[in-house]
């Protein structure tokens, strides 16, 4: 019974995930606010490695530009929350401020939507 | 026919909006200051504003600074603005009205440009455009643009070529349409606007020019010729280019030359690959961390407040992309443009970006982008709005009409919002920083007024120290109200004669001058004095103007020796000689007749120096221990003194001229040009300019019998003296040394540190006894050709006008 649950669940999700690709971009954000809030300098070692964990998905799952532009929607929204309960001062002085790091994260998913649309 | 009608009256009604907008943009500034108010100051200052014939006949003309020792720099660039300015000024006879006129023109020709361009660019989208939301997104794109930070922010101290914010949108729509449609009347538009607002189109301010025009022109012609599949009118574009060059050539070629003279700071930061690397990169290696991505994303004024309301442009834009179906490959086009302006005024994107940016300062020139997050805002504020208005353009198509009004409403009134320090003038009247809530809308003093018109009608070529003195080469004039003009000098911008307002015009000396003035030397800095050839002390006594009100900023070298303003008035005081004006708290005394020295002086003594020895590395204070009781010395840097007199001469203290010395009287024709009346010469000389040296300064003996001149001022018991000043810009005299042989530039040295000086011998006056001296700064010739250059093809340009008008092309 409760074997027939879990496969039943199990089943589900599976559904739910293949009818919302975007599901599988799930730890890619993950990473980059662990990437934004758990470091404080930023690495082109991080940034890339997420960045051709990312490609990797897109192939895998085709998923389209749109779903690129999705996803800078949702950075873009955390960029916002960030901007405006960070101290303005941060963004006059050459301190990094976390804001700063989604911002880049934003700017490099434009830039590869930007990309997939002229090659879609 | 009814639809057609209701088509009709709706656009009229758009276009009566439109027209309305403009109106009220035209009328605001007209309330950011009251009548009276002046708003000029800042690096390069807008002294024009308050006189602009003034500003014309000292700083444009010639290719002589007008502030401290006259350094060589070509600014002709600033002529036709300056007439422009002048008659709009003769009209009004207002600064302020002048100000306001300017900063309408700014406002509606920044909304009107941007609202043309967008909506001429949404016609790519699709063959059948929707009128409404084309309409609302070039107004709302227009308005984005015209109120964003990149417009609005350097209002305030704004630079020579501030009006680039509504100048960049205006030759780009025109561009646009003429590489559209291929009529020459857009073309001709252009070249009138670009010889108009030349100092936007110059040599001399190259970053606002070199950072837009390319990046905008790649974009029009990959936009005609990829995108749109037109062909591109190359001959047409080739003949405009001819003519631009013909109608600027008046002041791009005084600055070619002057960028290839090794000797200017042009050809140092151009071609020298260590000041490359100095004035490049380390300056953005040190300021590479005040760029940020955010700062580009999200344009808000420095009002920590409200930037909360700025999140529209940006959401629209990503909705826009997840809305658009279809690809639109001028919408790619535009946004990567906008990523490529956001990469370069942002620089800190990832590593290998940074690495990126870095190898680029290693192009000659780019040095000029060093300030990267100023030089490229607006070229990026331009990209962004473009894009503003597209994404709203898809997003507007897509959604009811009532959803469009509200996301329309939402916009005006949180751009209003975010940029209200700029919509209601409050930006201008920042407090200076540092100062006891001084600002920069100032009420001319007439007291000051007064003293300027008495400085600017003595007959003599003295020059004028002014007191306070700058850390910088600021003057701090402060108004009638709380308010004071903090930028270069009108001693010697509106007046025409020379000023030393603060450190960086008394180079090499600024060190030794605030040492001294420690020591309390009271004789050496009179002994200075003679040498910068100051005639002059102006002394603003104003509490406003010094340490009550401003007390560090813009004096923290001066204070280290004046700490307060009694210090200032017993300095003054100790140096001064006979007061010769007096009003309110403006007064202007003489130096002290013993150590002054003519702007033209034959030398008694040569004094060799070892380079040498103290801060500036140069012996700045070589002057400080002579007690020669003549003050007619030259000081001579041993090296140099070798080059032009015998090893022997070098090595003794002192070189004397005693007994033969000639009578000189001289004239000033204007400041690139002087005549020299040389009698009852027996003997070689040394003749000192006390210009900056520049190898440019060319001596010629005239064959000509000497004119004879009428005495003014007279010095040295009449050995020196000094005839009626004139300012001729052009007469039949102008070109009068192009058949004369300078003196050979071996007999030509430095001296004092700063001067020039030359040896002249009997041979180089064929013996005579007495005969006539030119002495001319030999660059201005370019720029007299390239006048006449420029004259010619304005006037092939006006007739190509009225050929235009007359085939009705137009």
């Amino acid at each position: 019974m409760i074997k027939r649950a879990i496969v039943h669940r199990g089943s589900k999700g599976i559904v739910f995930a293949s009818k919302n690709r975007l599901f599988y971009l799930t730890p890619v954000l993950l990473l980059i606010l662990g990437d934004v809030f758990l470091f404080k300098v930023s690495s082109d070692v991080r940034i890339f490695g997420i960045l051709f964990f990312f490609f990797y998905l897109m192939k895998r799952f085709t998923l389209h530009s749109s779903a690129t532009f999705l996803f800078s929607l949702i950075l873009f929204i955390l960029t916002y929350i960030q901007y405006i309960f960070t101290d303005p001062g941060a963004f006059h002085v050459p301190l990094v401020p976390s804001v700063e790091r989604t911002a880049v994260w934003l700017y490099l998913f434009l830039v590869i939507g930007v990309i997939q649309k002229w090659r879609e | 026919m009814y639809s057609n009608n209701s088509y009709i009256q709706k656009e009229i009604m758009r276009k009566v909006i439109v027209v309305l907008v403009c109106a009220i943009l035209f009328i605001l500034p007209f309330f950011w200051l009251a009548p009276g108010e002046l708003e000029m100051g800042g690096d390069s200052n807008r002294l024009f504003l308050y006189d602009p014939g003034s500003y014309l006949n000292v700083n444009a003309l010639y290719s002589i600074d007008p502030d401290g020792v006259g350094k060589v720099r070509p600014d002709q660039f600033l002529l036709p603005f300056l007439f422009v300015l002048k008659f709009v000024h003769r009209v009004f006879q207002s600064g302020y009205i002048l100000t306001s006129l300017l900063n309408s023109l700014k406002l509606v020709g920044s909304f009107l440009s941007m609202y043309l361009f967008v909506r001429e660019i949404l016609k790519s989208y699709s063959q059948k455009i929707a009128p409404f939301p084309a309409y609302a997104a070039g107004m709302l794109a227009g308005f984005f643009y015209t109120f964003s930070p990149g417009v609005g922010g350097n209002i305030p101290s704004a630079l020579l070529t501030h009006n680039q914010v509504f100048l960049n949108p205006l030759v780009s729509y025109l561009l646009l349409r003429f590489l559209l449609s291929h009529q020459e009347k857009y073309l001709w538009v252009i070249l009138l606007v670009t010889f108009v607002f030349s100092p936007n189109f110059s040599l001399k301010a190259p970053p606002p020019l070199f950072a837009f025009y390319p990046l905008v022109f790649l974009f029009l012609l990959l936009y005609v010729s990829v995108i749109l599949r037109k062909s591109l009118p190359w001959k047409k574009l080739f003949v405009g280019l001819l003519l631009f060059i013909g109608i600027h050539a008046f002041h791009i070629f005084p600055v070619v030359s002057h960028i290839f003279d090794a000797t200017s700071q042009y050809y140092v930061r151009a071609f020298s690959t260590a000041a490359g690397k100095n004035v490049g990169l380390d300056y953005f290696n040190a300021a590479r961390g005040l760029g940020k991505v955010i700062n580009n994303i999200f344009l808000s004024y420095a009002q920590n407040h409200v930037r909360w309301a700025t999140f529209v442009p940006p959401l629209v834009i990503i909705i826009g992309f997840i809305l658009n179906k279809k690809k639109a490959r001028s919408l790619l086009l535009i946004v990567s443009f906008f990523l490529i302006t956001l990469f370069l005024s942002s620089a800190n994107i990832t590593d290998i970006g940074i690495e990126f940016y870095r190898m680029l300062f290693y192009i000659p020139g780019f040095s000029m982008f060093r300030v990267f997050y100023g030089q490229w805002q607006w070229v990026h504020t331009f990209f962004y709005a473009m894009l503003f208005g597209y994404s709203l353009y898809v997003v507007l198509i897509q959604i009811r009409r009532r959803y469009a009004y509200v996301l329309i409403m939402l916009f005006v009134v949180l751009h209003t919002i975010s940029s209200w320090t700029f919509v209601g003038g409050q930006i201008l009247r920042g407090v200076h920083p540092g100062s006891k809530n001084m600002t920069s809308i100032m009420r001319m003093n007439p007291d000051y007024e007064q003293a300027l018109a008495f400085i600017k009608t003595r007959p003599d070529d003295g020059n004028v120290f002014n007191f306070p003195f700058t850390d910088f080469f600021y003057q701090v004039v402060p108004g009638q109200n709380q308010a004071a003009y903090i930028g270069l000098s009108p001693t010697s911008y509106l007046t025409g004669k020379r000023a030393f307002s603060g450190y960086q015009t008394i180079y090499p000396f600024p060190e030794s001058f605030l040492k001294l003035i420690r020591e309390k030397n009271y004789v050496a800095i009179k002994r200075l004095f003679g040498l910068l050839n100051s005639k002059y002390i102006f002394y603003i006594k104003d509490p406003k103007a010094f340490t009550q009100y401003y007390p560090t900023w813009p004096y923290s070298l001066f204070l280290s020796s004046v700490p307060n303003s009694e210090a200032l008035s017993e300095l003054v005081d100790s140096i001064r000689g006979e007061k010769v004006f007096e009003k309110g708290d403006y007064l202007v005394y003489e130096t002290d007749k013993e150590y002054y020295l003519p702007h033209i002086y034959v030398a008694t003594n040569m004094l060799p120096y070892e380079p040498t020895g103290d801060w500036y590395g140069k012996n700045a204070s070589f002057f400080v221990e002579n007690n020669s009781p003549d003050p007619r010395v030259a000081y001579v840097e041993r090296d140099t003194c070798g080059k032009v007199f015998s090893e022997q001469e070098c090595l003794q203290n002192t070189i004397k001229y005693t007994g033969d010395l000639p009578v000189i009287t001289y004239k000033r024709v204007n400041p690139i040009k002087y005549k020299v009346e040389v009698s009852a010469v027996r003997s070689p000389f040394v003749l000192v300019f006390s210009d900056k040296f520049h190898s440019d300064w060319k001596l010629y003996v005239s064959k000509k019998e000497a004119e004879e001149l009428n005495v003014g001022e007279s010095y040295f018991n009449g050995s020196i003296r000094e005839s009626t000043h004139e300012d001729i810009f052009l007469n039949g005299q102008t070109f009068e040394t192009l058949d004369m042989q300078s003196i050979p530039e071996n007999q030509h040295f430095m001296v004092n540190g700063y001067a020039n000086a030359w040896y002249i011998t009997p041979t180089d006056s064929l013996g005579n006894q007495r005969y006539e001296i030119i002495i001319e700064m030999v660059q201005q010739r370019v720029f007299y050709y390239s006048l006449g250059i420029s004259i010619v093809s304005l006037c092939i340009f006006l007739l190509y006008g009225i050929k235009l008008i007359k085939n009705r092309t137009w």
